[in-house]
């Protein structure tokens, strides 16, 4: 048997034939049968109990007390059972090895009978007729494989509804799937880079969302003070072209909007205008007079030295007038 | 410099003013006499034309009149109002009437006299050496006492 040499996994050639473990021998392949067999067996057998207590009222034995029931010692029935199982178990593998002597020896008591003439002329025959028989089944399987395909077509739908019927999906996903590692194993930025978020926008009714959020709530959620306290509001106000703006306003219509004259009118009744006239007149006339009595004094007080100088007084008041006189 | 005497040209600006008022209610007589007369006698109505001497006599009279009251009233007529200026007697007391109508008299009948004051080491016109009195800076009026 030649061995052709097996492609890595991470190549895309894929090899025409890959050559396997060299098959095992007939003992093992019947052990092994049986084995299979056995295990269906007591698969079945679990099953069936199960189904039945069930079908009694019982709650049956839940996954994990079944397997704490297999790792501990039992006793009663299931000893029994085990015990039987057990029996079948070596029976097999015995019956097993006892079949695959039986053939090797048939074959080397038959050998002589099978190397003859006579014998290959009616294998020959026998294979002939085998190979027309097998002929007519190559032609034929085409049909019957259709024909069985279209009857499971028909039959594993109903069958799986049926079987769905019976599981709670939500359950066995709930219970089974480990959905963190679901959610882990998928690239959600790729996924959303998939997603056009445009669209999806455009089908949603923005109007009617707003509508749902309370917005009172919202608001009186906001610290206001705090946010107004992180705005840079010089840097705000030196972006803002105050020049154009006040090229925007309509002055004239502002102006033309106000009741200038019953503003004014207004302002004329807040002042006190008369007591204000009298107020500056009567500060002026103050500055005035008292401008006009500090020079005269200067002036009295200048001739009155002068006069002294001249007649030779050595100052004010230390003669009275009618000693002068 | 509130109380003490007073010079020559803050007094004689005070005179000055005093007169300036009596020469303005000398017009203001005036023209109440004109419009007496032409409501009076609207036909036959003639400015009036006093001689020179009786408008001497009036002002002078006017001026004796201002000059004692204000003297002895408060000491100041509105010419010494302005300059800050009172007449007080000797003591710094208000002026007697009979004694501000006599310091009155002296003034009109010799106004030159007021110049003494220039040479007088009181700061003291003709007139205060006579009636005994004195004029003071007041530029916070405080009226003195009465006389006794």
């Amino acid at each position: 048997m030649e061995q052709q040499p097996v492609a890595p996994d991470n190549t895309n050639v894929v090899p025409l034939r890959v050559a396997g473990e060299f098959p095992p021998s007939l003992e093992e392949l019947v052990e092994q049968g049986f084995r299979i067999a056995l295990g269906l067996v007591t698969l079945s057998t679990e099953a069936l109990t199960e189904a039945v207590a069930r079908t009694l009222g019982g709650p049956g034995p839940r996954p994990e007390q079944a397997r704490a029931e297999a790792s501990s010692p039992s006793a009663g029935l299931p000893l029994l059972a085990g015990a039987a199982f057990g029996v079948a178990a070596g029976t097999i593998r015995w019956s097993a090895r006892t079949a695959t002597t039986l053939v090797r020896t048939g074959e080397l008591v038959l050998s002589p009978v099978t190397t003859s003439a006579p014998f290959r002329d009616a294998m020959r025959r026998l294979g002939s007729g085998l190979d027309s028989l097998d002929s007519r089944w190559r032609e034929e399987r085409p049909r019957e494989e259709e024909a069985a395909a279209a009857f499971l077509r028909t039959l594993v739908p109903e069958v799986v509804d049926a079987v769905l019927d019976q599981v709670d999906i939500d359950e066995v996903v709930a219970q089974r799937v480990d959905l963190d590692r679901v959610v882990a194993r998928v690239d959600l930025d790729e996924v959303v880079a998939r997603v056009d978020i445009d669209r999806v926008i455009e089908r949603v009714d923005l109007s009617e969302l707003v509508e749902r959020i309370p917005l009172d709530d919202v608001v009186a959620r906001i610290d206001l003070d705090d946010i107004v306290a992180r705005v840079d509001l010089e840097r705000v106000v030196d972006r803002i072209d105050v020049d154009a703006v006040a090229a925007k306003l309509d002055v004239e219509a502002v102006v033309r909007r106000l009741d200038l004259v019953a503003i004014a009118r207004e302002v004329v009744d807040e002042l006190d205008l008369p007591e204000i006239i009298r107020e500056s007149m009567g500060s002026m006339t103050t500055e005035t007079v008292g401008g006009i009595r500090v020079q005269s004094m200067n002036a009295d007080r200048a001739i009155s030295r002068l006069v002294d100088r001249v007649l030779q007084r050595r100052g004010p008041g230390e003669t009275g007038p009618e000693d002068q006189a | 410099m509130q109380g003490s005497r007073a010079g020559i040209v803050s007094r004689f600006l005070a005179d000055a003013i005093d007169l300036a008022v009596v020469v303005a209610t000398l017009v203001g007589i005036y023209f109440a006499v004109a419009g007496v007369r032409f409501l009076l006698h609207p036909r036959r109505f003639t400015w009036p034309e006093p001689s020179g001497l009786d408008l001497a006599a009036l002002g002078w009279v006017l001026l004796f009149a201002y000059l004692a009251i204000g003297w002895g009233n408060t000491g100041r007529t509105f010419g010494k109002t302005v300059l800050g200026l009172r007449v007080v007697g000797g003591a710094g007391e208000r002026l007697s009437f009979l004694r501000a109508l006599l310091r009155s008299l002296l003034c009109v009948a010799f106004p030159i006299g007021l110049f003494w004051c220039v040479v007088s080491a009181k700061d003291a016109s003709i007139a205060d050496l006579i009636v005994r009195s004195g004029v003071v800076y007041d530029w916070e009026p405080r009226l003195p006492a009465a006389a006794p």
